[in-house]
C-alpha cells in the first residue's frame, strides 16, 4: 500500500482527522514526530492509503480538521 | 460523617470515578501530543474523546473548543485576562468568587479597565436582567456572571444577560462552577460565549481539573506560555485551540476522572433529587428557632446551597462545633466577599450547608437535628 500524508495542526486534530476518517471506512494511522520533525517537517500526520486520499481530503475539510502545508517533501496538500 | 460541603468540592466521588482514574494510572500513562509511541497515541485518542464528550455535555463548539484548566479559577482568569481590551469596561455581579473578582481587580490596575458589580435581584430575574443593562457604558465589552451564587445558591438568569450580551455585542462570560453537574447546561443554546467550571465540583472529578469551553468566534489571549508538542521550532504559541491554552502537561488523570464523572452524570442525573434534599435542608432549618436564614430556598431558582446563621454564635464557631460531631461544612467567607457585603454578614460570615450527588435525606435529617441541638 502507498501511503499519502495529511499534515495537520495538533494532537486534537490530529484525533479529529482519525475519528472522521474511521467512521467512513477509511484506514488511516497516525503518526506523530516530536517537534515537527516527521515526514513531512509537520507535527502530526495522519498516513492513509492513496487511492483514499482524495476522498479524505474531502472528508477532512468538510468536517473542519485544520490541515496544515507541509514543510518538507512533495506530499499531498 | 455527614458531607455537606459539596460546594467546594464533591465528595465521595463515584466508583466509576475512582476506577477510571485507577485505570488511567496503569493504562494511560503516556504525555498526550508529546511523542508517536503507542502510549502517547493511546492517552491523546483517549483525551480527545474527553473533550468530545465534555463538549456534547455542555452543547459546546466541538473538542477544539474544549480547553482542559487545573480549576475554574485558571479558566476564569484565562477567559477574563485572555480577552481583555485594556480602557475598557466590564459589567459582572456582587455574586462573584474571587476568581472573578481578583481577576477584575488586577485589569483595573494594570490596564486601567473599569467594573461595575451589579446586585442580582434574589426574588426577579427580570430585575437582575435590567440592572445588568443599566451598567452598560459606551466602553463596556464583556459582562461577566456566576451561573449559581457559591455562598448562597441562587441561579442567575445567564441566558437572559446572554441574549443582552448579543443584543448589545458583548462578550458574555459564565462561571459555571456551582451549577455545572447540579443544573443542565447548554452554552449554544444559552448564547454563552466563555463557560469556565470547576470539575472537582458537580462533575465529580479530581481535584486539579477545570473546563473552559468556547465559542468559534470568540479569540482569547493565552495568559500562560510554553510547550505543546507541536511547532516546537518556533517561539511563538500556536493560533490552534485548544493547545494554543494548554501549555504544559495537562492533567490526563484528572481529566479521564473529570470524564467518568460526566458519563455518570450523563447515565443517572440527580438534578431535582439534590434540589429537594436542599429543600428539606431549608424547611429543617426554617423550623429551628435561633437559625437565621438568607434566602428563601425555592427549587426553581436556587442549587443545592443553603447559608445560614446560628443568632449569638460565629458561623466558623458554628462549623467547627459541627466539625467535632463530624458534619462537613463550611464558615466564613466562602471567597466571595461582594456576596457577604450583599447579605451584610461581611463580619460574620455564614454556614454554608451543599447537598451533593450522594447526599440522603436522612443524612439532611441528622444534619437538622444536630444543629438543633447547637442552637
Amino acid at each position: 500500500m502507498n501511503l499519502e500524508y495529511f499534515c495537520v495542526s495538533s494532537v486534537t486534530h490530529a484525533n479529529k482527522a482519525k475519528r472522521i476518517l474511521q467512521q467512513n471506512g477509511i484506514w488511516c494511522q497516525m503518526a506523530k514526530s516530536d517537534c515537527g520533525l516527521g515526514v513531512t517537517g509537520c507535527s502530526y500526520e495522519i498516513a492513509v492509503d492513496e487511492a483514499a486520499a482524495p476522498r479524505a481530503a474531502w472528508l477532512l475539510d468538510a468536517g473542519g480538521v485544520h490541515r496544515i502545508l507541509p514543510q518538507q517533501g512533495e506530499w499531498r496538500q | 460523617m455527614i458531607y455537606l460541603d459539596n460546594a467546594a468540592t464533591s465528595f465521595p466521588k463515584p466508583l466509576a470515578v475512582r476506577r477510571a482514574m485507577a485505570r488511567a494510572l496503569e493504562y494511560y500513562g503516556g504525555n498526550p501530543g508529546r511523542g508517536g509511541h503507542v502510549l502517547s497515541q493511546r492517552v491523546g485518542e483517549k483525551i480527545f474523546t474527553c473533550r468530545e464528550n465534555a463538549s456534547e455535555f455542555f452543547g459546546g463548539w466541538g473538542p477544539e473548543y474544549t480547553v482542559f484548566t487545573a480549576n475554574a479559577t485558571m479558566a476564569l482568569n484565562m477567559a477574563i485576562l485572555g480577552t481583555k481590551k485594556p480602557g475598557g469596561h466590564v459589567v459582572s455581579t456582587q455574586f462573584e468568587h474571587n476568581s472573578v473578582l481578583r481577576p477584575l481587580a488586577a485589569l483595573e490596575r494594570a490596564d486601567g479597565v473599569a467594573y461595575t458589580l451589579v446586585p442580582p435581584s434574589l426574588e426577579d430575574d427580570a430585575e437582575t436582567v435590567r440592572r445588568v443593562e443599566e451598567a452598560i457604558r459606551p466602553n463596556t465589552y464583556c459582562v461577566v456572571c456566576t451561573h449559581a451564587s457559591n455562598v448562597c445558591g441562587r441561579i442567575l438568569p445567564v441566558g437572559e444577560i446572554a441574549a443582552l450580551c448579543r443584543r448589545r455585542g458583548l462578550l458574555c462570560i459564565v462561571d459555571a462552577s456551582q451549577s455545572a453537574g447540579s443544573l443542565p447546561i447548554d452554552m449554544r443554546a444559552l448564547g454563552i460565549d466563555l463557560l469556565c467550571m470547576a470539575g472537582h465540583k458537580g462533575l465529580m472529578g479530581a481535584g486539579g481539573t477545570g473546563l473552559l469551553l468556547l465559542s468559534p468566534d470568540v479569540q482569547v489571549a493565552p495568559i500562560l506560555f510554553g510547550g505543546t508538542g507541536t511547532n516546537s521550532n518556533s517561539v511563538q504559541q500556536p493560533e490552534d485551540y485548544p493547545e494554543r491554552l494548554e501549555s504544559g502537561t495537562i492533567n490526563t488523570h484528572g481529566i479521564i476522572s473529570m470524564d467518568a464523572g460526566i458519563g455518570v452524570l450523563r447515565a443517572a442525573p440527580r438534578y431535582q433529587e439534590e434540589r429537594r434534599l436542599a429543600q428539606q435542608l431549608y424547611q429543617g432549618l426554617r423550623g429551628i428557632e435561633k437559625v437565621e436564614l438568607y434566602c428563601a430556598f425555592d427549587p426553581g431558582r436556587y442549587v443545592g446551597i443553603v447559608p445560614f446563621n446560628i443568632r449569638g454564635r460565629g458561623s466558623t464557631e458554628v462549623a467547627n462545633l459541627l466539625a467535632a460531631e463530624g458534619i462537613c461544612v463550611r464558615g466564613g467567607l466562602h471567597c466571595a466577599p461582594a456576596t457577604h457585603r450583599y447579605f451584610g454578614t461581611q463580619t460574620r460570615g455564614m454556614v454554608r450547608a451543599s447537598v451533593g450527588y450522594y447526599t440522603t435525606a436522612a443524612e439532611i435529617s441528622s444534619f437538622v437535628e444536630a444543629v438543633r441541638r447547637l442552637a
